[in-house]
C-alpha cells in the first residue's frame, strides 16, 4: 500500500530537470529558474509557423512549471496573431508550437514560470 | 583634353555608382527573391499538381453552370486577361458584393485566403463563392447534378479522382470540385519581371545588369525597403507577410453596416467544416493545420485585412479591400498622408504618415510597375484536352 501511495505521489508531482538544463540553445535565467530554448527550425522563418523546444529547471530544490510562452514586438505595440500551445514532454522539457513572427525586427519572448516572467529578445529578418 | 575626359569618366562612374543601392539596401532587396519559388504540392489536396485535376479545374473555373442563374463563372470576376481580377471597385456576381476581387496569381502555399482570411486552403476558398448567394449562388445538389450529368465533366472527374461522380456523396463532390479548382489556380504563377532581373543582378554583384533597371524604379525600390518601410508588411518574394493589418480605411460599407474584416474572417473560419482541421484535409498528419489550430481572435482584428502580394499589382486596379483607391499613386498617397486618428486606438503602432515628395511617389509607382510580368496581361485558360466517355 505504501508503495502504491508513493507511486501515486510521484505521478502527481511535475517532473523536473536538474539545473543546468541539458538542451542546447539560448540560455536565460533568474535567481529562481533557468530556461534554455531552441527554435525549430533553428533559423526562424519570417512570417511562417515555427516552434520552440524548451527546457526549464528550478535553481533551488523543488519543481517548476512552464505555464505559458508568448511573444510580442514592444516597439510596434503588437503581439502575434497566434496563441502558441505548450506540450509538456516531461522532465522539464516542453515543445511550444504555433509561433509566427510576421514582421522583421525585434521580438520579445516571454516565459511564464510559476508567476515569474522570464524574457528573451530575438531579432528576425 | 585628357584631364577633361578623365573628369567626365569619373563623373559617369560616380553617377552610375550613385544609382546603385547601398550594401544595407541591397541586403534588404535580396529578401524579395529569388523568383519563382519551387513548386510544392499542397498536402491537404490529394489532386494538387495532378494534370487531370488541373484540366478539370480549368473547365470548372470557366463554367457558368456552377452558378444559380447559369451566367456567373469564377472567370467572371477573375478575368484571365485582367490578371485574374475584374477592374471593378467591388465584385459583381449574382449581386454586388462588398469587396474588391483579388487577383489569383501566386496562390500556392498561402496560409490564408480572401481579404479576411476566412479560409485556410485554396480548395476551401474555391468552394466558398460557389455557394455564396451574392457571388454564384450555387448549391451542393446543383453542383453534384452538373458533375454527374455532364458527360465531359464526369469523364474529367473520373480521370482526376479515379472514381465515378456517382460513387460519392454530394458534399464530397463539392469538395472534390473545389480541390480541382485549387489544382488549376496553383498553376497561375507570376512570371519574372524587371525587378527580379535587378534583384538577381545585385545578388550576383553584376553592376552592368543591375544598371539596366530604370533609375526611378531603383530609387522606388530603395524607398520601399527603406524610409517608406513598405517591406515591413509587403515582405519576401511574394511581397506579402500573409497576415492582416488595419490600413486606416473606413470600416463602413454603407451607413450602419461595417465590414468586420479579419475579426469576421476568424469567426467564419472557426465555424467552417471545410478547414485544415476537418475531415476533408487529405494530409493525415494535419501538420498543414498548425496556423488554423493556433490562430487567435483579438478585438484589434476588427477592420484588419490581408496584406496582398504585389506581383502584377499594376494590372489589378482599383486597390484595397473595398476598391476605394483607383490608382497606385492613390494608394501611395494614402499611406503618405495617413491620418493616424483612423487607426485602431488599441492596435499596432506601425503606420505613420510618410510625407513623401511627388518625386518619391513617382519612384514608388515606377518600382511597383516594375513588378509586372510582361506575359500576365495575356493569360488565358488553357484549351481542354480530350476526355472520352468512360475514360
Amino acid at each position: 500500500m505504501t508503495r502504491w501511495v508513493a507511486a501515486a505521489l510521484l505521478a502527481s508531482v511535475p517532473a523536473f530537470a536538474a539545473c543546468p538544463p541539458k538542451l542546447e540553445g539560448t540560455r536565460i535565467g533568474s535567481p529562481r529558474h533557468e530556461i534554455v530554448f531552441a527554435a525549430l527550425p533553428a533559423a526562424i522563418p519570417l512570417a511562417e509557423p515555427f516552434a520552440f523546444d524548451i527546457e526549464l529547471c528550478a535553481r533551488s530544490r523543488g519543481t517548476a512549471r512552464l505555464a505559458k510562452v508568448d511573444a510580442d514586438m514592444p516597439e510596434h505595440r503588437h503581439g502575434m496573431n497566434y496563441a502558441p500551445s505548450l506540450i509538456d514532454l516531461g522532465a522539464g522539457r516542453y515543445r511550444a508550437e504555433g509561433f509566427v513572427f510576421h514582421m522583421p525586427g525585434r521580438w520579445r519572448l516571454r516565459f511564464e514560470v510559476d508567476g515569474e516572467i522570464l524574457e528573451a529578445s530575438l531579432t528576425v529578418e | 583634353m585628357m584631364l577633361r575626359w578623365l573628369a567626365l569618366l569619373s563623373l559617369f562612374a560616380f553617377g552610375a555608382q550613385a544609382e546603385m543601392p547601398s550594401a544595407e539596401e541591397t541586403r534588404r532587396l535580396l529578401r524579395h527573391g529569388p523568383w519563382p519559388p519551387a513548386a510544392a504540392a499542397d498536402p491537404s489536396n490529394r489532386v494538387s499538381g495532378n494534370s487531370a485535376a488541373i484540366d478539370l479545374g480549368a473547365r470548372l473555373f470557366a463554367d457558368p453552370r456552377l452558378s444559380a442563374n447559369g451566367r456567373i463563372a469564377c472567370a467572371t470576376c477573375h478575368v484571365p486577361e485582367r490578371a485574374f481580377a475584374d477592374r471593378r471597385k467591388v465584385a459583381v456576381g449574382m449581386a454586388p458584393v462588398d469587396r474588391n476581387s483579388l487577383a489569383l496569381f501566386d496562390l500556392a502555399g498561402l496560409r490564408w485566403f480572401g481579404w479576411d482570411g476566412a479560409n485556410d486552403s485554396l480548395w476551401s476558398q474555391s468552394l466558398r463563392p460557389i455557394l455564396d448567394e451574392r457571388e454564384m449562388g450555387g448549391s451542393v445538389p446543383g453542383l453534384a447534378r452538373l458533375l454527374r450529368g455532364d458527360g465531359d465533366l464526369a469523364c474529367r472527374y473520373r480521370r482526376s479522382f479515379a472514381r465515378s461522380p456517382d460513387a460519392v456523396d454530394e458534399e464530397t463532390l463539392l469538395v472534390d470540385a473545389a480541390k480541382a479548382l485549387a489544382a488549376y489556380q496553383e498553376t497561375l504563377v507570376s512570371g519574372r519581371n524587371a525587378f527580379d532581373a535587378y534583384r538577381d543582378a545585385l545578388a550576383r554583384g553584376d553592376g552592368e545588369a543591375a544598371a539596366r533597371y530604370p533609375a526611378a524604379a531603383a530609387r522606388g525600390a530603395g524607398l520601399f525597403v527603406g524610409r517608406a518601410n513598405c517591406a515591413f508588411c509587403h515582405l519576401g518574394p511574394r511581397f506579402a507577410n500573409q497576415e492582416f493589418h488595419d490600413t486606416g480605411l473606413p470600416f463602413f460599407i454603407r451607413p450602419g453596416v461595417a465590414d468586420p474584416g479579419r475579426h469576421g474572417g476568424i469567426r467564419k473560419l472557426q465555424a467552417s467544416p471545410y478547414t485544415l482541421l476537418g475531415r476533408h484535409n487529405d494530409d493525415p498528419a494535419r501538420a498543414s493545420g498548425v496556423a488554423t489550430r493556433h490562430v487567435a481572435l483579438h478585438h484589434r482584428n476588427w477592420g484588419e485585412f490581408r496584406v496582398p502580394g504585389l506581383r502584377n499589382v499594376a494590372l489589378t486596379a482599383p486597390y484595397m479591400h473595398n476598391g476605394s483607391l483607383a490608382t497606385l499613386r492613390d494608394v501611395i498617397r494614402h499611406y503618405s498622408e495617413l491620418d493616424p486618428e483612423r487607426l485602431h486606438a488599441d492596435g499596432e503602432a506601425i503606420l505613420k504618415p510618410l510625407f513623401l515628395s511627388e518625386s518619391e511617389i513617382d519612384a514608388l509607382v515606377a518600382f511597383l510597375e516594375s513588378l509586372t510580368d510582361p506575359d500576365a496581361a495575356r493569360a488565358a485558360i488553357p484549351a481542354p484536352t480530350p476526355c472520352l466517355p468512360g475514360g
